[in-house]
Order: structure tokens, then sequence, then C-alpha cells
């Protein structure tokens, strides 16, 4: 009996395991062969008026804010699948050093970034805090797998327009949201984009968790695949991989001889999918792509040379030893407040999170509050950074917001990561509102990096 | 339908993760029969001295670091079994088994403390670099030892356990501990003898996975998942079954990674192949159960 009740609760045990678990070729194409993209973008250089001087942030004072706190929220999925708390984390380094220098008019900012484990309910209930119980004024550097699809409305009732970093396709299509990156649907099709220009040909399969919103993350690279005559494959499964060597085998087969692949994966999770692809000797197979998260010198440093060129990234941001002002800024910041968040792109749109807002904060005439805030973030255009290709605003006017539409691609080499392609655009679909947002962008000017 | 070519390379890579089923599984098994403890916490155990491992490397030699995970599975799997052993012995198995989740919910919020998800980590075997080419698929050295050492264990174990004195007692245990303890057999030796061996094959394990499968916290210590599974197939009991279980988990898993064309819904099979270990299971449970229907008395 003791016997048949211990192996009713382990299948028990099982079952709700189960619950929790919703998967040679001929492309020797050299990925540094690869082709110019057809349109390019001359990258931002440092020296715009948003370009922040070594050793200042904010005002600049040098000294201490002990005014009365700005409150500014935020909350970030901290999840075994994924986590995003080093961008909130960057954005609070990036305001404590705002009030080591003066803060916002002599305010310091009191940063708020609370967690959560992709459950809607939880996700729900963090806004409600943030906004009744802590009354932040404005929301920084929010980053969720889900979130902006559970609050978009909530927000928009309470008034508030969030300088995020946008992950599920909603966070892109509401005009409360502007990211400072483009998120994995438009970054995975950067990543098609150049899996397609280093010679890909059959097949473009793309490969994304899978976490709500990702099937919708994935089509986007099914429809350019198909748009350029290819056949496009979406494949969901969460990491980790039990079995890495299996399903780089799968992903080999499913995108058959000089096909391409697409991952969407953060580093720590794409790192051993890699290892197990170079043991099996897969690395020449097919033509391999990824999403902007593997942009982290970690990944570079765990890659061996066989992936010299050939881990073809879509970077949302310049690179991250690019020596340019902003990017130095960035790394210095970084070294002093939040050492213990690796350098990379997630470390990147927590920093430019950070600027942009405290940008827009002193540039408030008159009192701070919730809608002067939300106002003067609505506001933000011509953003310069060297570490974006084009200047950043906060609203196109079309009800969707993809301030950051031109990238570059970056790969693996020697241990560092290398920027492989210059500035190109992201391509404009009919499943994306791309080309209504350039319009848009080009008759406001808002990138033009003037005024 | 994919054809016989499509499945060789998943046949050959179900077996090297079989392999890590069965050497779990049979960890489990051999640990129940002489204790009666399920040890839930065999994957997050090994998962520790992985991390504990990897932190050693590049600052002491590479085989020290990894004979430390080794050491701390024996060490801490000991530590338990001579602490929380006596006291829970008397109990229930259903307790003893819920007491281990006390154990792995503390190492999996040590590791998640110390050893943040969100850090790429590395952790290659100098096996890994040795390989042969077997049906258009690379079968690394760590690979084959995934495949030889539950087999080596296996054998091993059931070896100790006719052979030896400890092993004698270690069945005489696993019939009747009061019995035993009255005939003069030293119970918390014995027990602590288990224990101690259950770890050790437990750090081993964390080796092999940290190389085969990566340093994920959460997925490696839940791999003990399909473990249970082969273990439940093997009735907690049998060595052998549990071995040749994990096998052919790994197998069925694996093949079914083949299965892309054929579709459940909107969804290829492929997608559906984690749940083999459960499926298995209760399969396996249905059947003994058929054959050996429950008589209530």
């Amino acid at each position: 009996m003791r016997r048949s009740l211990l192996g009713i609760v382990a299948v028990s045990g099982l079952l709700l395991a189960a619950c929790g678990d919703d998967d040679d070729g001929g492309a020797d194409t050299a990925p540094d062969e690869a082709e110019a993209p057809d349109e390019t973008v001359a990258p931002v250089s440092g020296s715009g008026s948003n370009i922040q001087a070594a050793g200042e942030c904010g005002a600049g004072t040098g000294e201490e804010a002990t005014g009365e706190p700005i409150k500014i929220g935020a909350m970030a999925t901290n999840s075994p699948v994924a986590d995003f708390t080093w961008i909130t984390g960057m954005t609070a380094a990036y305001f404590e050093c705002v009030n080591d220098n003066g803060g916002i008019n002599g305010r310091p900012i009191e940063y708020i970034a609370e967690e959560e484990q992709v459950d809607p309910q939880q996700i729900a209930a963090v806004a409600t805090k943030l906004v009744e119980q802590d009354q932040v004024l404005g929301i920084v550097g929010s980053t969720s797998l889900i979130e902006c699809s559970v609050n978009r409305e909530y927000y928009a009732e309470q008034g508030y327009y969030l300088i995020i970093a946008g992950v599920s396709q909603d966070c892109f299509t509401s005009p409360n949201f502007s990211a400072v990156n483009m998120g994995p649907y438009y970054s995975s099709l950067g990543g098609a984009q150049a899996a397609l220009r280093a010679g890909a040909e059959g097949r473009i399969v793309v490969a994304s968790p899978n976490q709500p919103g990702f099937d919708l993350i994935n089509q986007g690279v099914v429809d350019f695949a198909e748009e350029n005559g290819l056949e496009g494959v979406s494949i969901l499964e969460d990491p980790p991989f039990a079995d890495p060597a299996g399903f780089a085998q799968r992903l080999v087969q499913e995108a058959g001889d000089g096909g391409g692949v697409v991952l969407d994966y953060t580093g720590p999770n794409a790192v051993p999918l890699l290892q197990a692809i170079e043991q099996q000797g897969l690395v020449d197979s097919v033509i391999w792509a990824s999403s902007t998260p593997p942009n982290d010198p970690s990944v570079a440093e765990a890659l061996g040379p066989a992936w010299n060129d050939k881990f073809l990234i879509n970077a949302e941001f310049n690179v991250l030893d690019s020596g340019e002002p902003d990017q130095e800024h960035m790394n210095a910041i970084r070294e002093e407040y939040a050492p213990d968040i690796n350098l990379s792109s997630f470390a990147q749109m927590g920093y430019l999170a950070g600027r942009v807002a405290t940008d827009a904060l002193l540039g408030i005439e008159g009192d701070i509050t919730k809608e002067s805030v939300n106002e003067a973030f609505r506001n933000i255009k011509n953003f310069v950074s060297d570490i974006w290709c084009q200047p950043w605003y906060f609203e196109s006017g079309v009800g969707a917001n993809v301030s950051n539409n031109v990238d570059l691609t970056v790969a693996p080499r020697d241990g560092q990561m290398v920027q492989l392609e210059e500035c190109f655009e992201i391509a404009e679909l009919p499943g994306n509102n791309l080309e209504e947002i350039r319009q848009a962008e080009e008759e406001g000017g808002l990138n033009t990096g003037e005024g | 339908m994919p054809g016989l070519d499509d499945f060789k390379p998943f046949l050959v890579l179900g077996l090297a993760l079989g392999g890590v089923f069965a050497m779990n599984g049979v960890g489990l098994v051999v640990l129940y029969r002489a204790t009666g403890v399920l040890n839930l916490a065999y994957g997050a155990i090994a998962t520790t001295g992985a991390l504990i491992s990897w932190s050693l490397l590049g600052g002491v030699n590479q085989w020290i670091a990894y004979a430390a995970c080794v050491v701390f599975g024996g060490v801490v799997t000991l530590a338990y079994g001579l602490v929380f052993g006596p006291p829970f012995a008397p109990r229930d198995p259903l307790v003893k088994a819920t007491a281990t989740i006390g154990l792995l919910l503390i190492l999996l919020g040590v590791m998640l403390w110390v050893w943040p998800p969100s850090t790429t980590r590395t952790y290659i075997l100098p096996t890994r670099l040795h390989y042969y080419e077997v049906a258009d698929v690379r079968v690394n050295w760590t690979q084959i030892l995934g495949m030889i050492f539950p087999i080596v264990v296996t054998a091993g174990t059931a070896v100790f356990l006719r052979v030896t004195k400890v092993g004698t007692a270690m069945r005489a245990l696993a019939n009747d501990r009061e019995i035993t303890a009255m005939l003069g057999v030293p119970v918390r030796r014995v027990e602590a003898a288990a224990w101690l061996g259950s770890g050790i094959v437990c750090g081993f394990s964390g080796v092999l996975l940290g190389d085969l499968v990566g340093l994920d916290i959460v997925g490696v210590t839940f791999l003990v998942i399909p473990a249970l599974a082969a273990a439940l197939i093997g009735r907690l009991h049998s060595l052998w079954v549990t071995l040749a279980a994990g096998f052919v988990i790994g197998i069925v898993q694996s093949c079914l990674t083949a299965f892309t064309r054929v579709h459940i819904g909107t969804r290829p099979l492929a997608d559906y192949r984690t749940i083999t270990p459960f499926v298995l299971a209760i399969l396996a449970l249905l059947f003994f159960a058929r054959r050996r229907p429950l008589v209530r008395t």
C-alpha cells in the first residue's frame, strides 16, 4: 500500500512537472562573406547634444541629491525561461549615478523595480501597486515577457507613457509604450535578413521559447522567408534544453541543406545549444543567426573558434567595445555602480532607458507631477546616442511605436563580439507597421538628430 | 513519417540521453532499497556539486575541481542521511520523500543566490573533445561514459548487494528494518553506507550532466523527473529494469524529435517528446496494476 501511494504521488509530481514543460548540409557559405545590406544607414557618431560627457550623469553637478524623491517604477521578468533583471538593474545604476550628480534639480530618483514570474495576476497586481500604492510618477526600464499584454489598457487608463525594453508585440502596438530596443519580433527578422544575405536558401527556421506571444514573434521570420521565396518554419521550444544535441539535429533537419536557422534565446540558454551544434559538427550545415540577447561578450568567450563569424546576431545596439563616448560612459557606470551586471545588450537597454528618462525629467519646467513626467516622456524625440544606429524618439503618432528599427549584425570572433554588417533597416512586411512608422518618422522629423 | 535515416542520429543521441536518465534512476533505486527514501533532491545535489566544480575550475587543478563535485555529492547526501535518516526512519515513505523536497528547495535557493542563472557558464570535460562518428552523429567520450557508467554502477551495485556483508545487510534492511536491527545489524552504519554510495553516484552524475546538458540550475535539477519515471518503471526495486527503462525513455524521447511533419492538432509530434517519461511511467504502472491488481483488505 505504501509503495502504491508513493507511486501515485510520484506520478502526480511527474504530471505536474509535465504541465510546466510544454524541441549533412551544404551551407558552407562563410558568413564573413556576407554581402553588405542593400539599405545601409549611416550610424550615429558620438557627438550629438545628448551624448554624456565622461564621469557625468544627469545634471553632472557632482553633488548628492537630497530633496524629496521622485518615484519611478518598473517591473522585470525573473523566471527560469528569461531573466531581464539586468535591464532594471542597469537603469537603477544609472539613476544612482544621477542621484550622486545632483539628481533632478536636487531631487533624487527613487527607483522601485519589481520582479515578476510570468503570472498575469501577479503582473496586474504589481502594476496596481506601483501606480496606486507607490504612486510612481513614471515607469522606466520595465521588461517583461507578457506585461505589455496584461497591463496596456490599465496604463492607458492611468495616463502612463512607459519607456521600456519590449518583448511581446503588444509592446510595439500601443501608443503608451515606447521601447529603447526593437524586441524579438523585429530582431529575429533582422537575424533572418542577415541569414538570407549570407546565402541561406530553401528554408528558414526560427526557434523561440514556448511562451505566450512567441508564435506571433516567429511569424515575422516565416512571413519574411515566404516574401523571399523561401519556406518559413516556426519552432517553439522552451529552454533549458534537456538534450541540446538532439535539438541541434532537429534544427538542421528542419532547415535542410543550406537553410537558415534563427535562434531567439538568451545567452545562458543559447550557449549549451551552440556548444552542442559545434560538437556535432553542424556549424557549417546551415546559416546560424539570432536575435539580440546573445550579443554578450561572455557568449563569445564561451564559443570556440569554429564559430568565428558564423553566428550572425542581430544587434539592436552598437558593439560593447565600440570605444564611442556613450558606450564608454555606460561601461564606466556599470563598473562603478553595477559590476555584477554583465556587459551585454541587456545592460545597454537599461542604460538607455535611464538616459532618455533622465534627460526628459531634467527638461521639465514647473512641477514634477505624473502628468508632467509622462508628457515629457511622450515628447522625447531625436535623442542621440552612439549606442543606437539612429536617434530615438518616443511617439510616432500612428498609435504604435517601434522607435528603434534600424540596427546591425555582430558575430563572435576569437572570443569577442565584432561588428559584421553596417546598420540596416529591419524589413517592412505586410504583417508589421514599419512602413507607416517610417513615413511618420520622416514627416515628423523624429529621428533626424536635429531639434 | 520520417524515414529510417532520419532516426539514426536520434537513436544514437537517445542512448546518451537515456544513459543520463538511467544513471540517476539507478542512484534513486539503490538508496530507496536500502533506506526507504526516495531522494527527490538528487538532481539538486548533482547540480550544486557541478556548480561548485565549475567555480573551482581555473583556480585549482581541473581533476580536483571535478572530484569536488563527487565529494560534495557524497558529503551532503551522507550528512542528510545521518541527520534526518534516523528520525524519519519509522515514518511513511511518503513523508521521507517529501522531506527531501526540503533539501531540494534549500539547495535550489542557494544555487540561485550564489550562481545567478543570467550568467553564461561553460563546463566542458576533456572527454568531450574526443569523439567517434556513428550514424552521422558525433558521439563524444562524455556521452560514451554516460552510457557505460550506469551499466557499471548497476552491475557493481548488484554484485555488492549480493556478495558483501554490507550489501546483504542492505537487502535485509529493505525487507524489514526492525527485524534486521533485532538481528544485530548496525542499521545506522549500513544506512550511512547507502547514503554515501548514493551521494557519490549523484556527484559523478553531476560532473557528466554539467558537460552533457550544461549548467542550467533548474534544467539539471529537474532532470530527476525522467529518472524518477525510470525508477517507477523499475518499481523502485529492480536495478536492471530501471537501467533499461532509462535507456528506453531516452531513445523514445529522442526519436520523437524526428517527427516534425506528423502533427497533433497544430503542433508537430516532436513538440510533445518531453512528456515521454510520464507516458511510459503511467503505462508501466497501469500494466503492473493489471498484472497484480490492488487487493483491498
